[in-house]
């Protein structure tokens, strides 16, 4: 079982006002897995934050796994202890 | 003549009074495009290496580019260059406004000054015709009195761009605006026009720009413009996002997202600035009087605001903070205060002096204040701590205006650390003298092939500290851009500009240009700027880049947790695209002739 906190900078409260949200998920899961768990946890992420329909991010957002960042990549392999981050990319000028 | 340009360009001798005019040959345009392009051919054609920045041998140039003032979307901008007084290298900045057009529309596709003149001047272009007119009622004025006196002036239909008192007094942040706000902002030009005695410049005219094709032209314009209007952007559209908020919209989550450096760069925004609201959109916008826009801009992403009623009375039709601002006097400062950002605003537009590095200096002497390096007795009795945004404010008038501790910040992080001494260079942020804009590059660029290097950027290109113009391959297509003429928004949000860009140059200016020939200008562009610099001795390997800005240590909290920009690897991944030397960053002389810059070759490789 992993046991992940997702933080989460950046968002606007019109998705969620949460700083953080807590995922479990099976063994050998994958960034997909967990964006579909974040998607189940917090729906609004869904045409915002996650591309509708699928287990990946959109353009403008990124996780920061551990002090590296992954934007698509949803066959990485999480681990029990990752830390997780997911944050906003774009801005302005 | 090619259609975009005007097929002239005017040189005047400010020591001399004299000017002439030059028909380029059209190999300098297609090879160069304009704007900075055709500028660091030309400095560094005619312009030897090692000249004082603030002395008669500098040169200053205002470039336009081939869709300036053409019906191409955001085709509004111009370049104003020179040897950066800041840096000591190559120094260019960009702005919007309309100047750009009307000084096409007045004959000339750039116009360059050298020497310096016995008296202030300003220079005045009517329909083709340059006269230097005397300046001595204007000098001492701000920018702001200074468009008003030569509109009232030279009658209706001119445009200008101006130096306030912080260019004539020779501030090495200083900038040279247009329209109340749109700054040539970065490398200190403001201080090259002042060190000329060169008010302003004044342009009119009812010149056409020729159009190869303007039923091509006119049709990508609508298809552009058509799916600039469909690019979604966080919830929205881009377009109606822009047009509402500008480049303000998203400041306050860009403050905790990390893409903001906050607290000199030194903070974590959710935990030391938890509160930005300050910093929103609909913050930023609560004041607002109308929505503007640049030349026949189809965005008009430009705000101006009511006057202030409260404790900060700006005047009707300031300009709405635009994000670097508030970054640079919000965010690096804790300052959550919108109508205090308005302010200071209003008083970098009004003397002409960069939002960025102006904020970014008082962020500094906050940060030198907080930790004893300095103290009332110095700082004129103005308490400068975190979020203090009166004393934010108070400073900033008094960095515009040289006067006392002002003076002491007024040239930047780095003269400023070396005047207070005690080991505030430790707290000076910057990158070969220029403060860096509101971006953190821990937050993107992320291997050494990623879309752009964004720490490396910072360090290496011609002007560091941007985060506009880019470094390596990445760098090129916007190179391009810049050299056009083009606003970056006109392109960056699409997910193929290649269309837009090759089909706007041919059906503008005639030749039949792919997107490959455009981005081997941008190449060339971006060799050319640097080998300006080699020539004056620098090698950006050299320049020290602050650990906080690549995370070093990395943080350990907050979005940037863990993260330490692998700026070694862009540097030395991007040294090998380019074919630059990886310890000198010499182009090799393979390089250098595969562009066609064969006479830079023969100087670099005799």
């Amino acid at each position: 079982m992993i046991r992940c906190v997702v933080e989460m900078f950046g968002l606007p409260p019109e998705i969620t006002e949460l700083r953080e949200v807590g995922v479990e998920l099976k063994d050998g899961a994958s960034l997909g897995d967990l964006i579909a768990a974040l998607r189940r946890k917090i729906p609004a992420l869904e045409g915002r934050a996650i591309r509708a329909g699928e287990d990946r991010l959109t353009q403008y957002y990124a996780f920061n796994i551990n002090g590296r960042f992954h934007f698509d990549d949803s066959e990485l392999q999480l681990q029990d202890g990752d830390r997780v981050v997911l944050l906003l990319l774009a801005s302005g000028g | 003549m090619t259609g975009g340009y005007m097929g002239k360009i005017l040189f005047v001798n400010l020591s001399t009074g004299k000017s002439r005019k030059e028909t380029p040959e059209e190999s300098l345009y297609r090879d160069f495009i304009g704007g900075y392009g055709i500028g660091a051919q030309i400095l560094y054609r005619r312009q030897k290496g090692g000249v004082d920045a603030l002395g008669p041998e500098n040169t200053l140039g205002l470039v336009t580019g081939p869709l300036t003032g053409t019906p191409t979307p955001m085709g509004t901008r111009y370049t104003a260059l020179a040897k950066s007084p800041l840096t000591g290298g190559w120094g260019d900045a960009n702005a919007g406004g309309d100047f750009g057009p009307h000084l096409k529309f007045a004959g000339y596709d750039a116009v360059f000054f050298n020497g310096i003149a016995e008296k202030p001047v300003y220079l005045f272009i009517d329909n083709g015709k340059a006269e230097l007119r005397d300046a001595g009622h204007l000098w001492g004025k701000d920018i702001y009195e200074t468009e008003d006196m030569l509109q009232a002036e030279l009658g209706k239909g001119v445009d200008i761009v101006s130096i306030g008192q912080s260019g004539e007094k020779l501030s090495l942040i200083s900038c040279i605006i247009t329209r109340r706000g749109a700054a040539a902002g970065r490398s200190g030009l403001g201080a090259v026009m002042g060190s000329k005695k060169l008010k302003a410049v004044a342009v009119r005219g009812n010149r056409k720009v020729a159009i190869a094709n303007s039923e091509l032209a006119n049709r990508l314009r609508r298809e552009h413009i058509a799916e600039l209007r469909t690019v979604e952007f966080e919830g929205e559209t881009f377009f109606d996002q822009f047009h509402k908020y500008g480049t303000s919209g998203m400041a306050d989550r860009s403050a905790h997202s990390g893409d903001t450096p906050v607290k000199n760069w030194g903070g974590i925004g959710v935990i030391d600035f938890p509160d930005a609201s300050g910093l929103s959109g609909d913050a930023t916008i609560a004041n607002l009087e109308r929505r503007t826009g640049c030349w026949h801009c189809p965005l008009s992403c430009e705000g101006r605001l009511k006057g202030g009623i409260g404790e900060y009375k700006y005047p009707a039709g300031t300009r709405r903070p635009e994000y670097e601002t508030q970054g640079a006097f919000g965010t690096m400062c804790l300052n959550n205060n919108t109508e205090s950002i308005a302010m200071a605003n209003y008083i970098c537009n009004r003397y002409g002096l960069d939002t960025i590095s102006a904020g970014g200096t008082i962020a500094f002497a906050i940060e030198c204040y907080e930790n004893g390096l300095i103290t009332r007795k110095d700082t004129d009795g103005i308490e400068l701590t975190w979020g203090n945004h009166r004393a934010i404010v108070a400073m900033a008038e008094k960095m515009a205006r040289r006067e006392g501790f002002g003076d002491i910040l007024a040239d930047g992080v780095k003269v400023a650390a070396e005047k207070i001494g005690r080991g505030a260079e430790k707290y000076a942020i910057h990158i070969g003298g220029q403060e860096l804009g509101m971006h953190d590059p821990k937050l993107s660029g992320h291997g050494p092939d990623a879309d752009q290097p964004a720490a490396a950027r910072f360090q290496m290109d011609a002007t560091p500290g941007r985060h506009t113009q880019g470094f390596g391959p990445s760098s090129f297509r916007g190179h391009f851009v810049n050299a056009a003429g083009l606003c970056i928004f006109g392109a960056f949000p699409l997910k193929n500009s290649s269309k837009y860009l090759a089909g706007f140059m041919s059906a503008v200016t005639g030749w039949e240009c792919s997107i490959e020939e455009l981005e081997k200008a941008g190449e060339r562009i971006a060799n050319m700027r640097h080998v300006f610099n080699l020539r004056e001795g620098i090698n950006p390997l050299k320049w020290r880049v602050h650990p906080r800005i690549i995370g070093d240590p990395p943080q350990k909290k907050g979005p940037l947790a863990g993260v330490r920009a692998d700026i070694e690897a862009q540097v030395y991944w991007n040294l090998g695209a380019l074919d630059w030397d990886r310890e000198t960053t010499k182009p090799s002389r393979k390089k250098l002739l595969e562009l066609g810059l064969d006479d830079v070759a023969e100087e670099l490789w005799p």
